[in-house]
């Protein structure tokens, strides 16, 4: 589907007219280089945005004033690339002909009013809602354990070092978060105004006067956007972490780094290779450690590609985990030897296909898809289509070549 | 075939309902996605039940067990194969009250039906495919009960219920699991798989009379047979256990609160008094009640409340679970909304609007739909055609009314804690 882009005096707006659906999505694409700060201070704006803001200064009144307008759904999505971290605003909001005159104006106003508008006291965020949102971030990271797939995936995660910075530990995040206050939050909120670039995108039966609205409200001195690109590794040693806990089950996490990828292999052969090996019951991981030998529950392979990494994850008992890691290396080099046939790939490419045409029943896929080709500079759906039905065997098995483990993380359970 | 409308939701709906029994929902879309599911009316609430004129039982978890062994079948196909081949997403789930096996895709939807069809008709019970199952089960119990949250929510429930099997995790126990035989499963399947138990229902781009052929033409040698007769208990108004502290190494302490409220006096529509409890939980306890502006300042409550609303029998279970440094705080702060159940004109308009408004957005997408007419279904037994009316009509009096009659004087506590 075709968009129109709008160069404003600090902005670019894109937008994409469809009238298939009854709603309007608009989504505010925040970004700047990624530091290791960047991190808290976005959790924690992400928090206290959505608890008060200017005009509503408090969880109740706020909400109650979204319900009057048919209730908007608003809420901040972030992506990371080695380089790069993205703030994206998104909402979606019933278009005006389904309810009433007047509302798409109210909308983009109650949507906007999160950022532009925040509840604001002396040149600082409310030190109450503050301290709240504070509190709440650092009990999370505390009792992050309890929660031992999100745990074990963040641990790998930091295992693979990614960054152009060392991951903190939790531990560590909450010594920095204690050090940060109302009056720095605000600093760096003031700051994404003149250090982060800014695109926005409207998707649904939009009409000139949703352009005036944004543009009246819009104010900043936003930096000229960048792509986000794929990273390069290199993997010198596997590393191995073990954990324990007393939950029965373990979890085993396998990092994978892909290195010197083509963009079509990042884009599209990697996404295919993973759906094979462990993307669905009849994967090649599923069929071999689940259904032949009953060693896990489940067994997933998922790719990344903003960072050229696969992990592969899988829910077991403790004593099968060397044969689990077995079985998956064994896969991964059985298709590098070129045993994968074209029966398989024609059905996963066919899977993937279904996923491309079905996103064009969501409004919410395609404005995802729009921001991926303006911020990543992906393809259309259109193109993703043409590409995949080129992908033949022999790309699946030079692709098998380059990736490589590189962490082992497991959280060992008591059986 | 009768064509009935979704009041004010431009969405048609054909329904049928073959020689057998079995119910036919069709709801056109101008979509891409096609999705299909057909439900039986057996959950984990079902244990005991008639066979050959007697009272028979079955392991707890056994709905589910039977839902993992249907996909299997004797040739040796395996349904979530063929959804696959044909680049669909298949799937099935379990709850407390049926057991849903689903799949939608843009392409091949007859093949991909005839799958559906031939997942719940055809049963292929081994002792060796039995047993193999048990393992795989057992470590999606553990993975089930690694987290503190499941593990409150499980116990309070169990502990909620002397006798509704209701009181069991839709998954079963380590034990009860192990106890499950391929004859318990023939007895379920014989008694419960019987298309006059079961109802289809198909969202998306389709023709109703063509879906309706195929199915007939599918089930022609299969018949009617009788519904089935399962046990009634009864189940006492006081919950089992009233606190339980479990121990687990885990940083903060996590409970879950379940009251028990006995419903058997009320006298309207199902999907009514339902709408009404849950007005009840959205005026107290969600975003537009203040009650987040309260727990979010307490600093005895360290993660957000959430709340959650179910029916068995003829109990509803209002579930209430969050992170705790203490435990009667949050108590005391759920206790003190529930002894003012009032409710403003602004704010059931307020709740009404979100309901409204959900149902204009949801009915935009054909997952959404289809969820939409099968849970209607499932909690009340036919299509609410008219939910947007009903939904208007829900005043301040009848609330109030219904709220006066509510007893939450029997609660259970659960506190998992180091």
């Amino acid at each position: 589907m075709d968009y129109i882009k709008k160069e404003k005096k600090n902005y670019n707006l894109y937008i994409m007219k469809t009238n298939d659906f009854k709603v309007v999505n608009i989504s505010f694409v925040f970004q700047r280089k990624n530091s290791m700060e960047d991190e808290l201070y976005r959790t924690l704006l992400k928090r206290i945005l959505f608890l008060k803001t200017a005009k509503y200064d408090s969880l109740e009144k706020l909400s109650s004033a979204g319900a009057e307008i048919y209730n908007p759904k608003v809420f901040v999505k972030t992506q990371t690339s080695s380089i790069y971290r993205t703030f994206n605003l998104r909402a979606e909001f019933i278009n005006e002909k389904y309810t009433e005159d007047g509302m798409n104006k109210s909308n983009i106003e109650f949507i906007m009013d999160y950022f532009w508008h925040p509840f604001i006291k002396d040149d600082a965020f409310d030190k109450e809602t503050f301290d709240l949102c504070k509190k709440n971030y650092i009990e999370e990271l505390k009792s992050a354990k309890n929660y031992p797939e999100e745990y074990a995936l963040d641990e790998c995660w930091r295992s693979l070092n990614l960054y152009e910075f060392k991951l903190p530990t939790n531990e560590e995040l909450i010594k920095i978060l204690e050090g940060i206050d109302e009056k720095k939050l605000y600093s760096y909120y003031k700051s994404m105004f003149t250090e982060d670039s800014l695109d926005i995108f409207v998707v649904g039966d939009v009409t000139d006067d949703m352009e005036t609205v944004i543009d009246d409200y819009i104010y900043g001195d936003f930096q000229k956007s960048v792509m986000l690109k794929p990273h390069e590794y290199t993997v010198s040693k596997v590393n191995k972490i073990k954990e324990k806990t007393d939950n029965p089950q373990s979890k085993l996490f396998l990092g994978y780094k892909m290195n010197n990828l083509t963009t079509y292999e990042n884009e599209y052969v990697s996404l295919i290779f993973a759906m094979i090996l462990g993307g669905g019951t009849e994967s090649y991981l599923h069929s071999e450690a689940r259904k032949k030998r009953s060693l896990c529950y489940y067994i997933y392979a998922s790719c990344y590609n903003l960072f050229n990494v696969m992990i592969v994850s899988a829910g077991i008992s403790a004593k099968n985990s060397k044969e689990v890691i077995k079985i998956t290396e064994a896969e991964i080099n059985r298709i590098k030897n070129g045993d994968v046939d074209d029966d398989k790939l024609t059905e996963v490419k066919q899977l993937y296909k279904n996923i491309l045409l079905e996103s064009k029943d969501s409004q919410m896929s395609l404005i995802n898809n729009l921001v991926a080709r303006v911020t990543k500079e992906a393809d259309d759906i259109e193109t993703r289509f043409k590409m995949v039905d080129k992908m033949s065997v022999d790309d699946i098995i030079t692709l098998a070549g380059k990736v490589k483990l590189d962490t082992i993380f497991l959280l060992e359970g008591t059986e | 075939m009768k064509k009935k409308n979704f009041n004010n939701l431009n969405l048609d709906i054909y329904e049928e309902e073959l020689e057998n029994g079995l119910k036919i929902f069709v709801c056109p879309m101008n979509r891409y996605k096609i999705d299909a599911r057909m439900t039986v009316n057996f959950g984990a609430d079902i244990l005991e039940f008639e066979k050959d004129g007697q009272m028979i039982k079955a392991p707890a978890g056994i709905a589910h067990f039977l839902e993992h062994k249907m996909f299997g079948k004797e040739d040796g196909t395996d349904i979530t194969t063929i959804y696959e081949k044909n680049g669909a997403l298949g799937n099935a789930y379990t709850d407390d009250h049926v057991t849903v096996y689903h799949f939608n895709s843009p392409v091949n939807f007859y093949d991909n039906l005839l799958a559906l069809l031939r997942c719940v008709n055809e049963p292929y019970f081994t002792e060796e495919n039995v047993t193999k199952e048990i393992g795989i089960i057992d470590q999606e119990l553990k993975a089930t009960l690694s987290e503190p949250d499941a593990i409150a929510y499980y116990v309070a429930k169990y502990n909620s219920y002397h006798y509704l099997p209701y009181k069991y995790p839709v998954i079963g126990t380590e034990d009860s699991i192990k106890q499950i035989t391929k004859d318990n499963l023939y007895d379920v399947y014989n008694t419960f798989y019987t298309p006059s138990n079961m109802h289809l229902v198909v969202t998306g781009n389709v023709d109703p009379e063509e879906i309706v052929t195929f199915v007939r033409n599918y089930y022609k040698d299969i018949s009617k047979r009788e519904k089935p007769i399962i046990k009634t208990y009864n189940e006492p108004k006081q919950v089992a256990r009233e606190k339980e502290i479990i121990h687990k190494d885990i940083s903060n302490k996590v409970c879950f609160l379940n009251y028990k409220v006995d419903l058997s006096d009320f006298d309207i529509s199902n999907f009514e008094l339902q709408r009404y409890l849950n007005v009840l939980l959205l005026n107290k306890f969600s975003s537009l009640s203040g009650f987040n502006d309260i727990t979010l300042k307490d600093e005895n409550i360290l993660s957000p409340v959430f709340w959650m609303l179910d029916v068995e029998d003829n109990f509803a279970n209002f579930g209430f679970q969050a992170e705790v440094k203490n435990e009667d705080a949050l108590l005391k702060l759920i206790e003190k909304q529930l002894t003012d159940l009032s409710i403003s004109e602004e704010k059931l308009k307020l709740i009404k609007r979100n309901w409204i408004n959900g149902y204009i957005i949801n009915t935009d997408q054909v997952i959404q739909t289809s969820e939409i007419i099968n849970g209607q279904i499932i909690k009340y037994g036919h299509v609410v055609y008219d939910a947007l009316d009903c939904i208007r009509a829900l005043n301040i009096q009848k609330a109030e009314e219904i709220f006066n009659k509510l007893d939450f004087s029997n609660k259970s506590l659960v506190i998992v804690q180091k």
